[in-house]
């Protein structure tokens, strides 16, 4: 995955507000054909980095490339291939759905034809020719992620896509994005303080926090912290653990008779039960606690504080 | 794409906003409701307001004008500017006119022909639909209105005097309601701007350099009661205008945001 091109690639990026520093050394790299989850809390810095990118702010020269050129440079030529949403649906919302679509396609230039093809993908051709005011707010997302689609982008920058949206309208984006990744090959770019959702689409994730960037890689390469930990609950904790210490197992007495240790696979689990049970210990409980992608980021902000 | 194709594309898509917006609806609901004011008026009181002998013509034609460039014309520059801005503020809709592949020049002037075009428009409809007041006053009281070639071709030329002289209002005003999301702030700026041109037209011998009186004024130069030469007006309000054009062009270019 790697060896792919970055996309984005932003250098020693550092950005200030007046005297507020938002951004500090960030270094981001989003191979093409990746779903970068790019998460963080609310304030640190997710959404000036997404405008920083679409040159909404200027960072100066030689710290942003997108398609591996200089976005200050090359605006238009970059912008061309990106589709984006930033915070919340932008629409007019005296015209219809479909007229809202039709401005972004004379804005691209792209055949007239686009705007109901992509209305097709977003799911709301049926509904296309209705003003925009009598939208729910998961039918105006679509519209404007119909909007951001419209030119066949390389790239889909979205900042918090899903914000605001119920539990089926969250699925319902997230299904259509994880299609337009498999399906149309789009490299997308995705911000959200949802870790679950992040954690349920994306192959790479970034962690920023306070306007750094904690973490970036592969989701499966997460910090070791991250691996999932097995409790497990034995009539005689002393002589389990000496039995586990000899197998090589680092095994810590939680409280009562449980134990706690790492572990990385199905296959170790089932020799820690069967080394156990073979020298005579009783188990009354195996629990494996799955680190999800929340206790990783509290983990690595916490670090941070 | 070259520049003018972008602008010719960018002003289409521009025009495509303003359908069905307040704008669009000031912009023609306001010249039919001045026109049909005075028509009305003459209307039903001609044998009041027409002395005989003289033609009601111009008793028409110069009330309307007359309160149009000193009162009117103004506020209807300074709705009509945030009415149009508001169409942008309201879609929270400048990100995302900002991320298009669209230069700035384009993006920019295409705001600025489109708000000429409502202003031209609203000019048009209202020399239409003041001589159609004419036409139909012409029918009705014969004898105290009939048709002037030259008193209308007056007419015509003082509509077009005062536009041209209200142009650095409007650039004034465009600038405010681009940057200030809120109307309060235009609203405010447009009405003490009126407010200390009245004042100040009772004798302040440099008047002629406010840019919320110039439309009075240059109304007056016309029927002959200012010293100031008409062009002087119109000069001023042009080269204004363009200068706050380029001053506008620059914030554009280099605004954040947020």
């Amino acid at each position: 995955m790697d060896a792919k091109r970055s996309i984005i690639e932003t250098k020693n990026l550092s950005f200030s507000i007046g005297e507020t520093q938002i951004l500090k050394d960030v270094n981001l790299s989003v191979t093409q054909g990746s779903i970068y989850g790019f998460l963080g809390p609310n304030g640190a810095g997710k959404t000036t980095l997404i405008r920083i990118l679409l040159n909404l702010f200027n960072a100066g020269s030689n710290k942003v490339f997108l398609f591996g050129e200089d976005v200050t440079q090359n605006r238009i030529n970059a912008l061309q291939r990106i589709g984006r949403f930033v915070e919340q649906p932008s629409l007019y919302v005296h015209l219809t759905g479909a007229e809202n679509v039709a401005i972004a396609q004379k804005k691209y230039g792209v055949a007239s034809s686009r705007v109901n093809e992509t209305l097709k993908v977003v799911g709301m051709l049926e509904y296309a020719n209705r003003k925009v005011k009598t939208y729910s707010l998961g039918m105006r997302q679509r519209i404007a992620i119909g909007q951001a689609l419209v030119h066949d982008p390389e790239l889909l920058i979205l900042d918090e896509p899903t914000n605001g949206l119920d539990p089926s309208g969250i699925k319902e984006i997230r299904e259509l994005l994880i299609s337009l990744n498999k399906e149309h090959g789009k490299t997308i770019f995705i911000s959200s303080h949802m870790l679950s959702e992040i954690e349920k689409m994306c192959t790479h994730v970034g962690v920023i926090h306070h306007g750094s960037v904690l973490y970036q890689g592969v989701i499966d390469d997460l910090p070791t912290s991250s691996k999932n930990q097995l409790d497990i609950k034995v009539h005689d904790v002393q002589r389990a653990q000496a039995i586990l210490k000899r197998q090589g197992v680092i095994a810590v007495h939680n409280h009562n008779s449980t134990l706690t240790m790492p572990v990385e696979s199905e296959l170790q689990i089932a020799a820690i039960n069967r080394f156990l049970v073979e020298d005579g210990i009783d188990i009354f409980s195996l629990t494996l606690h799955q680190h999800n992608l929340e206790e990783v980021f509290i983990s690595l902000t916490n670090d941070n504080l | 794409m070259n520049m003018i194709k972008e602008l010719y594309n960018t002003v289409k898509i521009e025009m495509l906003k303003y359908k069905r917006t307040y704008a669009l609806a000031l912009a023609v609901l306001a010249p039919l409701f001045i026109s049909s004011l005075f028509t009305i008026i003459y209307f039903c009181k001609a044998e009041k307001l027409v002395k005989a002998g003289v033609n009601g013509l111009n008793g028409v034609l110069d009330g309307s004008i007359g309160s149009t460039s000193t009162l009117l014309f103004t506020f209807f520059i300074i709705l009509l500017t945030v009415l149009i801005h508001q169409v942008e503020h309201k879609a929270h809709a400048l990100k995302d006119l900002f991320s298009y592949p669209v230069s700035y020049f384009s993006t920019y002037s295409s705001k600025w022909i489109v708000s000429f075009m409502l202003l031209g428009l609203s000019i048009l409809l209202y020399v239409a639909f003041s001589l159609f007041g004419v036409w139909i006053l012409t029918i009705k009281h014969p004898t105290l209105f009939w048709f002037d070639s030259a008193r209308v071709l007056f007419f015509i030329k003082q509509v077009g005097v005062v536009t041209i002289a209200s142009l650095l209002l409007m650039g004034i005003q465009f600038l405010i309601a681009l940057k200030w999301s809120n109307v309060i702030v235009p609203f405010g700026v447009g009405i003490v701007g009126f407010i200390s041109a009245v004042i100040l037209m009772q004798g302040w011998k440099y008047v002629h350099f406010h840019p919320y009186a110039l439309s009075a004024l240059s109304y007056h130069r016309t029927v002959g009661l200012s010293k100031v030469c008409l062009s002087q007006y119109l000069t001023f309000s042009s080269i204004g205008f363009i200068v706050l054009f380029i001053i506008g062009y620059f914030m554009w270019s280099k605004r954040r945001i947020v």
